[in-house]
C-alpha cells in the first residue's frame, strides 16, 4: 500500500518522563491532519536511557487515523528527526510530507527537511502548533541556528 | 579521501545536536526604550537567520570549492553584521542592562574569533581533496558559534529576573518568531 502523505511528528521531552505537553499538542495537531490514507511517523529518542522514547510515548497516546504508524526511536535532535523523516518518505515513495512541530521550531526544522529533500520532487508542508514552549526551549532553538548551514549541507548527502 | 569521509568527520565533530541540539495596556502607545531594544535585537537575529537559511540552501545545491568559499563568506558577512548590530544596540534600559551589554560584547568577541577560525579553515581549501583536512576546523568553528550563542542567551535569560525583557519581546512584532 502506498500512502498519500507522510505526517511526521517531531517529538519533544525534557527528561521528566511521560508525554510532555508540547509533544502532546503536536500529536493532537497531527491527529487533526491525518487521514486513513496517510502514513504517520512519530520521531524522537528516549532522553532517559532506559525509559520509553518520545516516539513510543506518542504511539501510546496516538488517537488519529492513519494507514500505518511508524516509529523512529533514534532521533536525538532536529537534524536526526529530519534525516529519519526524509529517509522514510523516500522509502515509502510518498510525494507529500506534512511536518508537525511547534511554531517556534518549525522554521529551522522545515529548512533542514527541505534541504534534505532538495531535488527529490517531494513537497513539504508545515502544520505547526501555536504553543509558545518554555523560554529555555525557545532560547535553545535560537542558539541552534549557527549549525543550520552545515547541517543542511550534511543532511542532503546522508539520506 | 571521499566526500562521504569528509561528511563523517563533520558529523563526528559536530555531534549534530549542538549545545542543548533543542501585557501592555489596552491603548496603543509608543514603544518603550526596552521594547525598541527588543525589536532591534530580534530584527538583527531574523536578518542573520534568513542568511543562514539561504547559505544552507546554497550548500545543498552543489559542493565545490567556490561554493564552500562563497558560503563561508556569506556566513562571515552576515555574522559580522549581526555582531555590529548587537553591539550597536548596547544594553537594554533595564536593571540588568549592563550585564546584557557585557554578554553581547562577549558574544561579539567570541564570534569574531570563530569567524577567523572559519576563514582560516576555508582558506586552506584549494580543491575538494583539501576538504578532509579542513572539515574538523570548519565544524569546530560552527560548534563554537553555537556555544557562544547558548552562553549569551543563558545570560539573557538569567538576567531578566523581573521579566522586563520578556514583556518587551512579547510586545514586539519582530520577536513573534522566536521571542525569548
Amino acid at each position: 500500500m502506498t500512502e498519500r502523505r507522510l505526517i511526521a511528528v517531531l517529538g519533544y521531552s525534557n527528561g521528566a518522563g511521560g508525554l510532555h505537553p508540547v509533544c502532546a499538542e503536536r500529536l493532537e495537531n497531527a491527529a487533526r491532519v491525518a487521514t486513513p490514507a496517510d502514513a504517520v511517523l512519530l520521531s524522537g529518542w528516549a532522553r532517559r536511557g532506559n525509559g520509553p522514547s518520545e516516539a513510543e510515548l506518542m504511539a501510546t497516546a496516538w488517537q488519529g487515523a492513519a494507514g500505518r504508524v511508524l516509529l523512529d526511536r533514534t532521533a536525538r535532535s532536529t537534524y536526526g528527526n529530519v534525516r529519519g523523516v526524509a529517509a522514510a518518505a523516500l522509502e515509502l515513495g510518498i510525494r507529500d510530507v506534512v511536518l508537525v512541530t511547534s511554531g517556534w521550531h518549525a522554521r529551522r526544522a522545515s529548512a533542514l527537511l527541505r534541504a534534505a529533500l532538495r531535488g527529490t520532487g517531494l513537497r513539504v508542508r508545515v502544520a505547526s502548533t501555536a504553543e509558545r514552549g518554555t523560554r529555555r526551549a525557545r532560547l535553545r532553538e535560537l542558539a541552534c541556528w549557527p549549525l543550520v548551514p552545515l547541517q543542511a549541507a550534511l543532511v542532503v548527502r546522508r539520506i | 579521501m571521499k566526500l562521504s569521509s569528509v561528511l563523517a568527520i563533520l558529523v563526528a565533530a559536530l555531534s549534530l545536536g549542538g549545545t542543548g541540539c533543542g501585557g501592555g495596556g489596552s491603548e496603543p502607545s509608543e514603544a518603550s526604550a526596552t521594547e525598541e531594544w527588543a525589536a532591534g535585537f530580534c530584527t538583527a537575529l531574523t536578518t542573520w537567520t534568513d542568511t543562514l537559511e539561504q547559505v544552507g540552501d546554497e550548500l545543498t545545491s552543489s559542493t565545490s570549492v567556490e561554493g564552500v568559499e562563497e558560503a563561508a563568506a556569506d556566513v562571515k558577512s552576515a555574522t559580522e553584521t549581526l555582531v555590529d548590530d548587537l553591539r550597536g544596540l548596547g544594553g537594554p534600559d533595564t536593571e540588568s542592562g549592563e550585564d546584557i551589554q557585557q554578554a553581547l560584547d562577549d558574544l561579539g568577541t567570541a564570534l569574531d574569533e570563530d569567524l577567523a577560525e572559519l576563514e582560516d579553515a576555508v582558506e586552506d581549501v584549494t580543491s575538494l581533496t583539501d576538504l578532509p583536512g579542513a572539515a574538523s576546523a570548519i565544524a569546530s568553528a560552527f560548534q563554537s558559534m553555537n556555544e557562544a550563542f547558548s552562553s549569551m542567551l543563558e545570560t539573557l535569560e538569567n538576567a531578566d529576573l523581573r521579566g522586563e525583557l520578556e514583556d518587551a519581546f512579547a510586545q514586539s512584532d519582530s520577536c513573534a518568531e522566536f521571542s525569548p
